[in-house]
């Protein structure tokens, strides 16, 4: 059972597409069941995964990586030629398994995706089984993503996220869909290759050094932490992966393609866009990044990062300032955050990376939220404009009520999940390099701005709304949304109020990372 | 040297598959005149020719050769052999009943006598074998490509072909003859010998005895054969080739000249670069032919990509698509000059080969299944709308596409993977440059395919296409899918095959 | 090195006295030449073809086809006939080739047979 745990996982929704391709457009009511169905069984597997992840793995906080991820599954994919030390042949495997980096964003995926395949319920009319199949593989390939553990079976869970994504923006999104889709694939494509050249090169850099070759993620990071890589080489590598991952993020100057593509995509995209494909760029900083070339990412990574990361979180900050369309803030709004965990990231300390790791998390949960949110808004007036819209709560007093909660969520109010995870955030880069922090808690103030401002534009005061048929009634949340949303708010107030379980799971691998950074610092001071 | 005759047998045994395509070919010629048939009759009777050749077929595991023989089989002629008749089988099928009745046996015949040409490439063991099996592919060619349309359009792109296909084969001819000249016999095993011999000389003398004229000879070669492959800069003929000439000769020009060159390559590459038991690094001549083939795929990438972009005609999109991929092919050549290699790049040409083979006819097949009398297929625009009109014919096309951008699931990824790997396994500081170029040009190709992919989906037609596709086209159709996605799934058995046949030599 | 390249010399030599007689030939007949120009004589050509007038003339392109069909079966004889003056002499093929040497000419005659029947059933020996 526990050996096809994460098979059952990642391929139920790939069965799930099939099936519904089958099905055809016209068995509306049968497609919506078997999506769903198989979102739950993802999320249940996940919660299993989440539940019993303690006792998988017996590991011990001085030796994490000692022990082997949980539920790991092995199979050699593309076996290559024997190297002349004798070693056995080197492959590709299908590997995956969960460990403490992983556990919380697969879990996030899974619940996300009940919550994408919900809110699309009604809204998509146009050829279902189309639309329902591709977010199904763009499940599979985003639960592929975490649960990875060889280096290249990573990349292709990593590039396959981009195929269903340019398909469910170019055909179901709004009016510049066309160019939309296009650039976010364009953009993201083309950095990510240049990563792929980086990856090739940690794997065969360690070859030259005398090591046998190997794919293994857990095994890389086991051989450079016995002979890390020469610093430049380091430097040429972090580059490369900088490249890929920091559009995908996206960080300041790469982040063009992200408002367009929120503003442009279906809910559902944006939902899972916002909510998980920017944490794949995240959690590669964290996966490939931080252990492979730890002295690189001191050398280099800090300064660039925290420079980026900074104007990032100012400059998305103004920007949500001053949009008018709701989804645009919120896609600007995502710039920012996505910088407080950039800096949370190279704080290269414990308790930065764990913030940084939990605010992956926040950040899917709450921007998920105010994407779900708004496209009920979308459902219900057909306008996404502030200008367009006032005082909802009276209209909507549940979804206003829901809508507050989330904003100070996302805001960090303390309490609330988003607090834990920017304050871990900035009081490890605080340690590391105040400049950074101060500047960076700037954005925490214009958070709340812009945030608290578009609340009290839409809901509060008189009400003021678009012109709707004559005797329309504009309904308050239902029952299918209500249960779209309430588990990610239960979800925020968890991490808010007990972020233990959390943090401890998570404890073991940041310990490890931190310590070799350390390490990686000594040596440098010793030569 | 008593039984003459009884070696003649036993060596025309090997080759049977071959003269029993010559022979048919040949035949079709005589019969065109006595006989009439529909096309279709000709193709049923030219596919059961090439499945009797492929039970013909010499097992992989056998190996022949005499030293003095002019072919010679092994696992490497196997497979190119064997990839040529399945090629042949899939142009068989798409010109199913195509072909206008009365060029049809002409038609057939040519395109039997083009398999035999590609067979005996890979199976060559003398010089002058090698160079009369690549005019067997190309003679037959000119006539193909001018046979089902005269206009001025095809005759323009006949000529251009014609010319500058002679003025290559006399490079290559004069590059054989330098080869000659330098070891005094046509036999590729006396020509492995005699490199061994110096190399087994230079590393004990300190001045170089390697003759000059081997340099020579291999700069010769690569330009002749380089415009087979269509790799830059000898490549300028094949977008306007490709413009020109009808459908069917183009995609029999996009792919069986590359399968035939690559093979010939490799055989003058294999003879004198890669001797076994010497040290390849160590010769001279493989580090200059290994930054000879350096600049040849860092153009052909370059150019093929970047003037991609610039396409709005289908046809010479793919010429410029089959350069850029000719480019990242050379790269698995040059990467094979390098010893000591976990990854091949020499295997992963032969991998990317095939993936590039099934792709590549994947395209095409669609497009010519989509031709009509009333609607043809000309420009990326005319593809508007396929999405709505054959739903699951552009979901296919559009995995041929992304296989032809590289990205999983499919082939194309584990075939550039492959080659990434090769070029940043062999140390030297020029090929990890290029393998991110590689990287780079995917990107910038991945450009113009997207743009293809967009046009099917995105945007409505103004006259949707209307067209039933054939069962022939729909079988081809089906087995590229088939390798396209078999190959990125179970890529090992392929994989070690092709590590074993560039071993053996 | 040196030895390699001085088995050249000979081409070099026959090259020296191919452009040597080539240019002496010319020399010689303009320096030895009577010259009695007329009008006719100074003409570029004296094939018939009047050379004043329009520089675009067209040539009927059956005279083509019968200058290629002429070729085909020309070359034959250039492998025919060493075969048969020297092939079967003293000194000719060794003894074991010479019965696969005959069979040979013949399959390359039947090829050829091939392609002249196609020729003239395709109506490619008509004047038309």
């Amino acid at each position: 059972m526990d050996k096809c745990l994460l098979l059952m996982m990642i391929f139920a929704p790939l069965l799930a597409a099939v099936v519904v391709l089958l099905l055809g457009s016209n068995q509306l009511v049968r497609i919506r069941q078997v999506s769903l169905a198989a979102a739950l069984l993802s999320l249940l597997c996940a919660l299993h995964v989440a539940w019993h992840y303690q006792s998988a793995t017996g590991r011990t906080a001085e030796e994490p990586f000692a022990s082997d991820p949980a539920f790991e599954i092995r199979v050699p994919w593309l076996s290559y030629l024997p190297s002349p030390s004798g070693a056995p042949s080197p492959s590709i495997e299908f590997h995956l398994g969960v460990d403490g980096l992983s556990l919380w964003l697969i879990v996030l995926t899974a619940l996300l995706m009940v919550s994408a395949v919900l809110i699309s319920w009604k809204s998509i009319q146009t050829n279902p089984s189309g639309y329902y199949a591709l977010l199904m593989l763009l499940a599979s390939g985003m639960l592929g993503v975490f649960c990875a553990l060889d280096i290249v079976l990573f990349y292709i869970f990593f590039e396959f996220t981009l195929l269903p994504l340019f398909f469910l923006i170019g055909l179901w999104g709004g009016p510049q869909k066309r160019y939309a889709a296009r650039k976010f694939f364009l953009y993201t494509l083309a950095g990510s290759l240049v990563t792929l050249v980086g990856l090739v090169a940690i794997v065969l850099s360690l070859v030259g050094q005398g090591q046998p070759m190997t794919f293994s993620l857990p095994e890389l990071a086991r051989q450079v932490a016995i002979q890390p890589l020469p610093g430049e080489l380091q430097q040429w590598i972090f580059l490369a992966l900088f490249a890929g991952l920091a559009i995908k993020v996206p960080l300041f100057p790469f982040h063009t393609w992200l408002p367009l593509a929120h503003v442009e995509a279906p809910t559902a995209g944006s939902v899972l866009l916002a909510g998980v494909l920017l944490k794949l760029g995240t959690y590669g900083f964290l996966r490939l990044c931080i252990p492979m070339v730890p002295l690189a990412s001191v050398q280099i990574g800090l300064p660039l990062v925290g420079v980026l990361a900074t104007v990032g979180i100012l400059y998305g900050s103004f920007c949500a300032l001053a949009q008018t369309d709701i989804k645009k803030m919120v896609a600007y709004s995502s710039v920012a955050h996505l910088g407080f965990c950039m800096l949370g990231l190279f704080a290269l300390n414990a308790e930065g990376m764990s913030g940084a790791l939990l605010q992956m998390v926040n950040h899917g949960l709450s921007t998920g939220l105010l994407f779900l949110l708004v496209g009920m808004i979308y459902d219900r007036y057909h306008t996404r404009q502030m200008t367009a819209l006032g005082g909802l709560n009276q209209r909507m007093p549940i979804l206003g009520l829901i809508m507050m909660f989330t904003c100070l969520s996302s805001i960090g109010l303390p309490g609330l999940n988003g607090f834990v995870g920017e304050f871990l955030c900035l009081s490890g880069m605080f340690a590391r390099h105040p400049i950074y922090a101060v500047w960076g808690t700037l954005g925490i103030i214009l958070g709340a701005w812009y945030l608290l401002t578009f609340v009290m534009k839409c809901f509060h005061g008189p009400l003021k709304e678009p012109h709707v048929a004559e005797g329309a009634i504009i309904p308050d949340m239902d029952r299918r949304e209500l249960s779209a949303t309430l588990p990610l708010v239960a979800l925020c107030l968890w991490i808010g109020l007990y972020p233990k379980p959390f943090l401890d799971r998570m404890k073991p691998e940041m310990e490890a990372l931190s310590q070799r950074i350390k390490q990686a610092q000594k040596v440098q001071v010793y030569r | 040297m008593q039984g003459v005759y009884e070696w003649m047998i036993e060596a025309s045994r090997w080759v049977r598959p071959e003269m029993l395509l010559l022979l048919a070919g040949s035949g079709y010629f005589l019969a065109a005149v006595f006989v009439s048939a529909k096309s279709r009759s000709w193709a049923i009777a030219s596919l059961l020719i090439v499945l009797l050749a492929a039970i013909w077929l010499p097992s992989g595991d056998a190996d022949f050769a005499t030293p003095a023989s002019f072919f010679r089989h092994d696992s490497f002629s196997h497979f190119l052999r064997g990839l040529g008749l399945g090629l042949g089988a899939a142009l068989i099928l798409l010109s199913w009943d195509r072909i206008p009745d009365r060029c049809a046996a002409e038609y057939f015949g040519c395109l039997l006598l083009i398999i035999a040409g590609v067979n005996l490439v890979s199976a060559a063991n003398d010089l002058i074998a090698l160079f009369l099996a690549l005019e067997l592919v190309s003679i037959p060619t000119y006539v193909l490509l001018y046979l089902l349309r005269a206009d001025d359009a095809a005759q323009e792109a006949t000529l251009k072909y014609f010319f500058l296909s002679v003025f290559s084969a006399a490079l290559l001819l004069y590059g054989l003859s330098f080869l000659y000249g330098a070891t005094g016999s046509t036999n590729l095993e006396v020509l492995r010998g005699a490199v061994r011999q110096w190399l087994e000389q230079e590393s004990t003398s300190a001045s170089s005895t390697l003759p000059p004229t081997l340099l020579i000879a291999m700069i010769m070669i690569v330009a002749a054969l380089g415009f087979r492959v269509t790799a830059a800069p000898f490549h300028f003929y094949a977008p306007d080739v490709y413009q020109g000439a009808p459908l069917l000769p183009v995609t029999l020009l996009s792919l069986i000249p590359k399968v035939a060159g690559f093979a010939g390559l490799y055989q003058i590459v294999s003879a004198t670069l890669l001797i076994p038991g010497a040290d390849a690094a160590a010769s001279p001549l493989a580090a200059s032919a290994s930054g000879l083939f350096w600049i040849v795929a860092l153009v052909s990438m370059f150019m093929g990509n970047l003037m991609g972009l610039w396409q709005d005609d289908l046809k010479r999109l793919l010429a410029y698509s089959g350069i850029a991929h000719a480019g990242y092919m050379i790269v698995g050549l040059g990467t094979g000059c390098s010893s000591g290699m976990i990854v091949e790049g020499l295997a992963g040409l032969f991998f990317y080969l095939i993936v590039y083979s099934a792709m590549t006819l994947g395209v095409f097949a669609i497009l010519i299944a989509l031709q009509s009398r009333d609607r043809t297929v000309v420009n990326v625009d005319d593809l508007a709308g396929l999405s709505k009109s054959h739903p699951i014919l552009a979901v296919v096309m559009a995995c041929f596409l992304f296989c032809l951008m590289g990205l999983p699931p499919t082939a194309g990824f584990l075939a550039k993977l492959n080659l990434f790997l090769a070029a940043w396994n062999t140390e030297q500081r020029l090929y990890r440059v290029l393998a991110l170029v590689m990287a780079v040009n995917a990107a910038i190709g991945a450009w113009y395919y997207l743009r293809v992919v967009g046009v099917m989906f995105l945007r409505d037609a103004v006259k949707p296409l209307s067209v039933r596709v054939t069962w022939p086209a729909w079988i081809v159709i089906l087995l590229c899918l088939f390798i396209v996605f078999w190959l990125f799934f179970q890529p090992n058995t392929t994989w070690t095959w092709m590590e074993a046949i560039t071993q053996r030599r | 090195m040196d030895s390699e390249m001085q088995s050249f010399l000979p081409i070099l030599v026959y090259f020296i006295v191919v452009v040597g007689f080539a240019g002496a030939s010319l020399g010689i007949s303009h320096w030895i030449a009577p010259k009695k120009p007329t009008q006719v004589k100074d003409m570029p050509y004296e094939s018939g073809m009047d050379p004043i007038g329009d520089a675009r003339q067209h040539f009927d392109v059956k005279f083509y086809l019968i200058a290629i069909l002429f070729l085909i079966f020309e070359i034959e004889l250039l492998f025919l006939y060493p075969w048969a003056v020297s092939a079967y002499q003293a000194g000719g093929l060794p003894e074991v080739f010479r019965g696969p040497a005959f069979w040979g000419v013949l399959l390359f005659l039947a090829l050829l047979t091939i392609g002249y029947v196609y020729e003239w059933r395709k109506g490619g020996f008509k004047w038309r």
